[in-house]
């Protein structure tokens, strides 16, 4: 069983984060994870698309290129809301690539492959997170599985952040994630119906409001979905 | 959940008609629509039909390591609590280390064993064995089906659980005996947030029409045969509110048993 895996995980982010703004931590635990030289972190909701600052400039032109040529691994990760992997993108002579203009980019900037995660909870979508690697090989199968477990943390992460919770208080919002909790997920679904707003702001409030109480999200979730507790628009 | 039905006075072995009638049904399932999510219901529900059973659930691991359910016997709040608590109590967590079926015949035993918070959670449920079967992919375990049951199962009924965990296997991740590890890693990934998408959409629905999140789920499957569209897909449509006449017309009936 790998539960060390996430405990390994979460004390790199730990680590990378301290004292550093969000994004920055979260591209220094990116790099390390998925042997990224760059990275992009875009935040997506409504159809608009809004960069994370990760200190990282060419990360940041790469996730551009892609919003301006409209093709990409990223937007691709957002839009079928599944990992993506694009392999061997300097080689675009072979007439294969799926990308032929991100990947001219990509090589001038001596990107070889891309890994974009989806950063998702349920059909609750709140943006993507893509590792551009200088080989033009996959990762392997650890590094992406770790890169899928990365992906699970900074989701909770984003979600805290938004519900103002500070990103001081990583490692309790991390412990505190919702991935699994199907209570959690039953409440966001009835509060984004009651309030119609979308699930992941419904997920926000419910973080929001468990902080402030000082409750558990779970117990917050089960209040909301027995009618006991209901929130204000 | 019907833990009744570990009743003695009831049949020990599955009746032959019935276990082929159910592997029929789910395998069509499995092998005729790629829909996991409901695979994994309909492997739940047919295997808690099993005699001695009286609940049952698949779960996967998911990117962090844990366990997670991806497929239950029913929607009750107490059986989803049951099977979280499962994912990291000994059956399941013994069956994912040695990739072999694992048996507790009394979760009663006693004080200060290891299944001691999954017996809090299945003794006041009427449930007392707890077995989990192992999904496998060459040689690695990536989930269970686990079963419970008023008292010890029969073996019969175990042998199709084991059955009925291939047919699960088969729909998660296909018939492909040399899948290599990260298309197995997507996979999963996958049907986990397909079963937080249908959570999630359970919860819309309950609120729009004043349901259980019970009746919602029912909903949820009949909209899915009615409109021969995936049951994360339908769960997604709701979520997103997306505009579907059809669909919303099949997710407004009211089922038979809810009358």
């Amino acid at each position: 069983m790998s539960g060390q895996r996430r405990a390994r995980i979460v004390a790199l982010l730990v680590a990378s984060s301290a004292g550093e703004p969000l994004g920055r931590g979260i591209a220094a635990a990116t790099r390390a994870v998925l042997g990224a030289a760059h990275v992009g972190l875009l935040l997506t909701s409504g159809g608009l698309t809004t960069p994370v600052d990760c200190d990282d400039e060419v990360g940041t032109i790469l996730d551009e290129q892609q919003a301006n040529l409209g093709k990409g691994p990223t937007l691709a990760a957002a839009s079928s809301s599944t990992p993506i992997v694009a392999t061997a993108l300097a080689q675009t002579s072979t007439g294969r690539a799926p990308w032929p203009l991100f990947s001219g980019v990509a090589a001038e900037l001596g990107i070889g492959s891309a890994v974009a995660l989806p950063l998702r909870a349920g059909a609750a979508q709140l943006g993507v997170l893509t590792a551009y690697r200088s080989t033009p090989t996959p990762p392997d199968d650890e590094q992406f599985a770790d890169g899928l477990v990365l992906a699970d943390l900074v989701t909770d992460l984003l979600v805290g952040e938004l519900a103002g919770t500070g990103s001081d208080e990583l490692r309790a919002a991390i412990d505190a994630g919702f991935a699994t909790q199907s209570v959690v997920h039953q409440a966001a679904g009835m509060l984004s119906e009651q309030l119609g707003i979308t699930v992941i702001e419904a997920l926000v409030r419910l973080r929001a409001h468990a902080t402030t109480c000082g409750l558990s999200l779970t117990a917050v979730g089960r209040s909301i979905v027995s009618g006991e507790l209901e929130l204000e628009r | 959940m019907d833990a009744d039905s570990a009743s003695p006075s009831e049949s020990r072995t599955p009746d032959p008609h019935d276990v082929a009638a159910l592997l029929g049904e789910v395998l069509a399932l499995a092998t005729h629509h790629h829909d996991p999510s409901r695979v994994c219901s309909g492997v739940s529900a047919g295997a808690a039909g099993l005699p001695g059973v009286g609940a049952a659930g698949v779960l996967v691991r998911g990117s962090g390591g844990a366990l997670v359910p991806v497929g239950a016997s029913g929607e009750q709040a107490h059986l989803i609590d049951l099977l979280e608590s499962s994912a990291s109590s000994r059956p399941a967590v013994d069956c994912m280390d040695g990739g072999r079926p694992v048996a507790v015949e009394d979760l009663d035993a006693g004080p200060g064993t290891d299944w001691h918070p999954l017996s809090a959670v299945a003794l006041p449920l009427g449930l007392r064995s707890a077995y989990a079967l192992p999904l496998t992919s060459g040689r690695s375990t990536f989930g269970v089906l686990h079963l419970f049951g008023g008292a010890a199962v029969p073996n019969g009924s175990l042998s199709v659980g084991r059955t009925l965990a291939d047919v699960a296997t088969l729909s998660l991740l296909g018939a492909d005996p040399d899948i290599d590890a990260t298309v197995v890693a997507r996979r999963l990934h996958l049907a986990i947030a397909a079963r937080i998408t249908v959570e999630q959409a359970k919860g819309v629905l309950a609120a729009r029409y004043a349901i259980t999140p019970e009746t919602a789920f029912g909903r949820l499957m009949a909209a899915a045969h009615a409109t021969v569209r995936p049951l994360a897909e339908v769960a997604t449509a709701v979520v997103e509110r997306t505009t579907d006449p059809l669909l919303d017309a099949a997710l407004a009936t009211r089922l038979p048993p809810e009358s």
